[in-house]
């Protein structure tokens, strides 16, 4: 009887040695083919996975491409350009006065009836009886 | 409409034009008589001061170092007037950077060498000089002894405006413009009738011109005279402060004042300042200038608004 027992407990226990051993075998293999299935992405996915992980700028480096981008977008003038050609805008610019000057502003009387300033007229520029230039 | 009397040539290494305002009929021949004396009056002048000709009386004065110079009254005039531009440019006007000119490349009038003369330079650095114009220039009675060469390009021109200039009128006449390449003298008012109106080259006219009368104008600037070697731009307005240095950001220079020489010599001056200090100490000096950058809009001092058309 105890014979009889004890080779029932060694079945059992290889029973459960077995079942144990297959359903851990089961859950394995179940991890690895889950895993398969998230590395089976598509080509671009990839590419925009890869980028997004090696595009990270500095902050620095940020700013320098802002710059490179605003430059672009300016107009260049060349030299023979800036000879030839004459400035668009229809005002000079006149410097302000140095703090340091020491020429004294000529004092203006004002009219006893002052008249409005008339609006210039746009007139053609007059004929130039000379240019002057280097040399 | 005036009558009025021109003649146009090439001399000096550039376009000469003289015009005359006749106000008689009667006039007209004597207006040619007197343009012709006027060319000639040039061609002497610059036989005296051609550093590219090795019979001038400027080429002999230099290879004359350390020993006095017999010179002539022209040469004796300019030389004065020379020390005096120096002295008010607080020495950026200076006739000793003729070596530097030669170092860098420009050996031979500039019209005939300038891509062979560019090729020929030094890269040595160079240095600023020792000592002031005046202790290389002495000047005593009639002789002149120097102690280093000198070139006065930068200053002739106006001169020899003026003095054609100053003979016009001593012939009688009121109104003429003398225009030496760019550098001119306009006297009294036009044939119609009104101040002399001059265009600034690089300027459009619809933006801005000169309406001058009895005033001197020069432009000094890089336009023209300068080159490119090893990716590196040189030109001939050298600054004797800084003679390493080629400004790029500056085309030229604009001055209108009392009489051309002045003109000429403060373009120079006010260009090697830079628009910043140059805008800067016209204001200071009262005198009229436009700058012209090589981007940007021109800008001009205060006193140059009495002469914007």
């Amino acid at each position: 009887m105890q014979k009889n027992l004890s080779r029932v407990n060694k079945f059992l226990l290889f029973l459960i040695n077995v079942v144990v051993v297959a359903v851990g075998a089961l859950v394995i293999r179940t991890k690895e083919g889950r895993k398969e299935q998230e590395n089976m992405v598509a080509p671009q996915e990839a590419k925009t996975s890869q980028i997004e992980t090696t595009s990270i700028t500095t902050p620095e480096i940020e700013e320098q491409l802002i710059k490179e981008e605003e430059q672009i977008g300016e107009p260049q003038e060349s030299t023979e350009n800036a000879i030839t050609q004459s400035t668009n805008e229809n005002e000079v610019p006149v410097a302000s006065k140095s703090q340091n000057t020491t020429i004294e502003t000529p004092v203006v009387t004002p009219a006893e009836n002052p008249q409005p300033k008339p609006t210039p007229a746009k007139t053609k520029p007059k004929k130039s009886d000379r240019t002057t230039k280097t040399s | 409409m005036k009558d009025s009397k021109t003649v146009q040539f090439d001399e000096l290494g550039t376009e000469i034009f003289l015009k005359i305002i006749v106000e008689e009929d009667g006039l007209l021949e004597k207006a040619s008589y007197d343009l012709g004396r006027a060319r000639k009056i040039i061609s002497e002048k610059k036989d005296t001061f051609n550093r590219f000709n090795k019979n001038s009386e400027l080429c002999r004065l230099n290879k004359s170092l350390f020993r006095p110079f017999r010179a002539s009254k022209d040469l004796l005039e300019v030389i004065r007037k020379s020390v005096r531009h120096n002295q008010e440019s607080s020495g950026l006007f200076d006739p000793r950077i003729v070596g530097i000119l030669e170092e860098i490349g420009y050996r031979e009038d500039f019209k005939r060498g300038q891509s062979n003369q560019a090729n020929r330079y030094s890269t040595k650095p160079r240095k600023t000089f020792a000592q002031k114009y005046e202790s290389d220039v002495k000047i005593e009675n009639s002789t002149i002894t120097l102690k280093k060469r000198i070139d006065l390009g930068g200053m002739v021109k106006g001169w020899i405006a003026d003095q054609i200039a100053t003979f016009l009128r001593k012939q009688g006449w009121k109104n003429f413009l003398v225009d030496l390449g760019g550098d001119m003298f306009a006297a009294g008012i036009s044939q119609h009738e009104q101040k002399w109106i001059i265009a600034v080259e690089g300027v459009s006219e619809k933006v801005m011109q000169l309406s001058v009368k009895n005033k001197g104008i020069a432009t000094s600037g890089i336009t023209r005279r300068s080159w490119v070697r090893s990716g590196k731009l040189f030109h001939h307005l050298v600054n004797p402060e800084r003679p390493n240095f080629f400004t790029e950001s500056l085309l030229s220079v604009t001055v209108v004042n009392k009489n051309t020489e002045s003109a000429d010599v403060w373009a120079k001056t006010l260009f090697l300042l830079g628009q910043e200090r140059g805008i800067d100490f016209a204001n200071r000096k009262n005198i009229a200038c436009l700058f012209l950058p090589k981007s940007g809009r021109p800008t001009v001092s205060q006193a140059m608004q009495l002469f914007i058309n």
